[in-house]
């Protein structure tokens, strides 16, 4: 079914840059697998919500991107007094939508029947089958019990255990790999231990204009692409148009978050494979980048810039003009050292061929961003849902075919360089004028925020809620749905390039996980001995 | 290759200084914000605003003063707190050297004289702020600025309630 006849069909309501249809939940299984098949429509994440208050039910919602006719969001409710619904996983194959349906599942209690998740996937085991910390009515949660987690016994050949703390690895993440021989043939895996409760934080605590600060930290790296989508979700939601000047500081910020990031993830894949010598270079480089953005915003992590309806830092014309400069000297370097050293055929050799994803496994299991163009799939959320001022810049995005970790490589190298051309467009075109519009708050309603983070798309859907607050905000980050490809990809690597593998998507497990389970993973886990995980040479 | 890869990679500045001769921060790097003692009103505006808890506002009865007291070590350096402040009290500092071996040198405090309502005699707000609110003009009843939220509304409530059964 096309996505035209299908708004004509439903009851929809039209927002600025997306809509959103009320489905029957029989229809939703049968119309999202084949538009999601026929890549006329990505299904990329499903969320849920309390909606008990209004009418008795939960609200899940299914967001689909469909590249230039925006974003179809399909909302479902599951009634009382089971909240059941069919769940969409079941009925498709290993799709985006797994990890979410399960996770409305444990924070709200909504029974998907027939999903494929087994146990738990963010609460941790000890907790109560029948708590769920997001409910509106939820109580304080239980003491936390320390205990280990029963592991997964290996269906076949020899499970090697990687995590939850590694030094291959630089977030707690937990993946049993399954080898035979040298090569890995199934992967177990568990992360969420850094589950923070941000989004239950923001609910009950935060007022809606101090919530940015709480999204930046959402993550240690690409902090301002949170906080711009959160801004943008809540403009869209109450109708605040931020002006022009605003968007282009965002668009500068952004870049520049995007490039020391992808510095900063070129220079792990060279500690990855054990050549540290690149990553001292590179992070060398990246400071430049980093001091850049202390002198615009006041802060090395652009913190505190972002506010609905517009930013807070105004840096006069001839600064930007110097900080570009200075950004894209480094910028330069750093891709050409990166370039250099990629030559160099004992590093090149462990990332040629290594952790191919196909572009029909790509699109399938709804890969996002550098992943997803190093596949051949070509999206981009700054380019198919334009938002801030890259309407008006013009801009490569860069794809490769070959799918292998070289490939998000040289993918993530072009980036740098169409983001130097970015914020070079920037400091040439910016317009003066006010840098904030007035933003009135207003309850119950809806808006969805899309940005392209340095990980690829990352969505924010806030609903708005009585007295300042939220009702609720839902942060989906790109590596939410990256991390759930690496047990595809990993599976037939050599165990020695596991670690390289699970870098290469730049996982950023802290955007993946949002709430706390206090000291609990620290002192269980007896697994935790030196690995015969080939780690390369220095790590 | 390995030639060019190493050339490129020598060319550049020093990579580590020791700790007195290290980079200033740029001129617009936010420290944490300070209080001005002089200017400070006591009306909790930065209280409201503070997104990380960092600025508490309490009044302590043994002392018979309001406190407000900013814990540097919550402060997440926004300055949020500096753009709710009415009077420019809170000012944005340029500090960054803050390591200490003592907890009670990150917390600023600053004390305030309460003003204890007419009717019932609970400190409601600081002396400052009443006198700040006078000076700005808003057109307040002079008797009801000096009583207590609560007994404000009684006050209103049973005017209300006058003037109703005066038109009944």
């Amino acid at each position: 079914m096309l996505p035209e006849t299908l708004i004509e069909k439903l009851a929809c309501t039209r927002f600025n840059n997306w809509i959103m249809c009320d489905v029957e939940p029989e229809l939703l299984l049968k119309i999202v697998p084949d538009i999601h098949e026929s890549g006329r429509c990505r299904l990329t994440t499903c969320l849920a919500y309390d909606a008990r208050a209004f009418d008795n039910t939960f609200h899940v919602v299914y967001v689909l991107d469909c590249r230039a006719r925006g974003y179809i969001c399909l909302r479902v409710r599951a009634l009382p007094p089971g909240y059941r619904l069919p769940s969409l996983a079941s009925v498709m194959d290993e799709p985006p939508c797994t990890w979410c349906e399960w996770e409305a599942s444990e924070l709200y209690g909504i029974v998907f029947e027939g999903h494929p998740g087994k146990g738990r996937l963010i609460l941790p085991d000890t907790w109560p089958p029948d708590y769920h910390p997001m409910r509106k009515d939820a109580p304080p949660p239980p003491e936390p019990r320390v205990e280990p987690e029963r592991v997964q016994a290996p269906v076949k050949g020899r499970g090697v255990p990687l995590g939850p703390y590694h030094p291959a690895l630089h977030e707690p993440e937990f993946f049993e790999l399954i080898v035979d021989g040298e090569r890995v043939v199934g992967v177990n895996y568990r992360g969420f231990f850094v589950y923070r409760g941000i989004e239950k934080l923001a609910e009950d605590r935060f007022s809606f204009d101090q919530v940015p600060f709480l999204a930046e930290r959402i993550c240690g790296i690409c902090g301002f692409t949170h906080s711009t989508a959160y801004c943008q979700a809540l403009e869209n939601a109450l109708g605040v148009d931020p002006p022009a000047r605003a968007k282009y500081l965002r668009t500068l910020l952004l870049e520049i978050e995007r490039i020391h990031s992808h510095i900063l993830w070129a220079a792990i894949m060279f500690h990855t494979v054990g050549f540290d010598t690149g990553f001292m270079h590179l992070m060398l480089v990246r400071e430049d980048v980093m001091d850049a953005a202390e002198v615009l915003t006041g802060n090395r992590k652009t913190y505190a810039a972002n506010i609905p309806g517009g930013v807070r830092v105004n840096p006069s014309n001839e600064t930007i003009r110097a900080v570009v400069e200075r950004v894209s000297r480094a910028a330069r370097k750093a891709v050409k050292l990166a370039r250099s050293y990629l030559e160099v055929s004992e590093i090149r050799s462990r990332f040629e061929n290594v952790g191919v994803l196909t572009r029909k496994d790509a699109a399938r299991l709804g890969a996002l961003g550098p992943v997803a163009r190093a596949s051949g799939l070509d999206v981009d959320v700054r380019r198919d849902h334009p938002y801030a001022a890259y309407p008006e810049l013009e801009f490569d995005v860069p794809v490769r075919d070959e799918g292998d970790v070289l490939a998000r490589f040289l993918v993530r190298l072009e980036e740098i360089e169409e983001s130097v051309s970015i914020i070079e467009q920037v400091a040439s075109r910016i317009p003066g004028g006010p840098i904030r519009s007035h933003v009135e708050y207003r309850h119950l309603r809806y808006g969805l925020g899309a940005t392209e983070a340095p990980r690829g798309e990352n969505i924010h859907f806030v609903v708005t809620g009585y007295g300042g607050r939220l009702w609720r905000w839902k942060v989906r980050a790109p590596s939410y749905n990256n991390i759930s490809i690496l047990p595809v990809i990993l599976t037939g690597v050599p165990l020695s390039d596991a670690p390289v593998v699970i870098t290469s998507i730049d996982p950023c497990f802290s955007c993946t996980d949002r709430l706390v389970i206090l000291d609990l993973k620290r002192r269980k886990r007896m697994v935790l001995k030196p690995s015969r995980v080939a780690r390369g040479g220095g790590v | 290759m390995r030639v060019t890869a190493l050339l490129e990679a020598f060319r550049g500045r020093a990579t580590r200084r020791s700790y007195p001769f290290v980079e200033e921060p740029a001129p617009k790097y936010r420290g944490p914000p300070l209080i001005d003692p002089e200017r400070c009103i006591g009306c909790g505006a930065c209280v409201h605003a503070c997104p990380a808890t960092a600025l508490s506002l309490r009044y302590s009865r043994s002392d018979r003063v309001y406190i407000i007291e900013h814990d540097i070590g919550r402060c997440i350096f926004c300055w949020y707190c500096v753009d709710a402040c009415p009077t420019g009290a809170m000012r944005g500092s340029h500090e960054y050297e803050l390591a200490t071996s003592e907890r009670t040198r990150l917390a600023i405090r600053v004390e305030h004289e309460p003003v204890e309502c007419r009717e019932c005699g609970t400190p409601y707000s600081t002396h400052k702020a009443i006198v700040h609110v006078l000076a700005t003009g808003v057109p307040v009843s002079p008797t009801l600025v000096f009583t207590c939220p609560s007994c404000r509304a009684l006050r209103v409530a049973s005017y209300l309630a006058r003037r109703c059964k005066r038109r009944a």
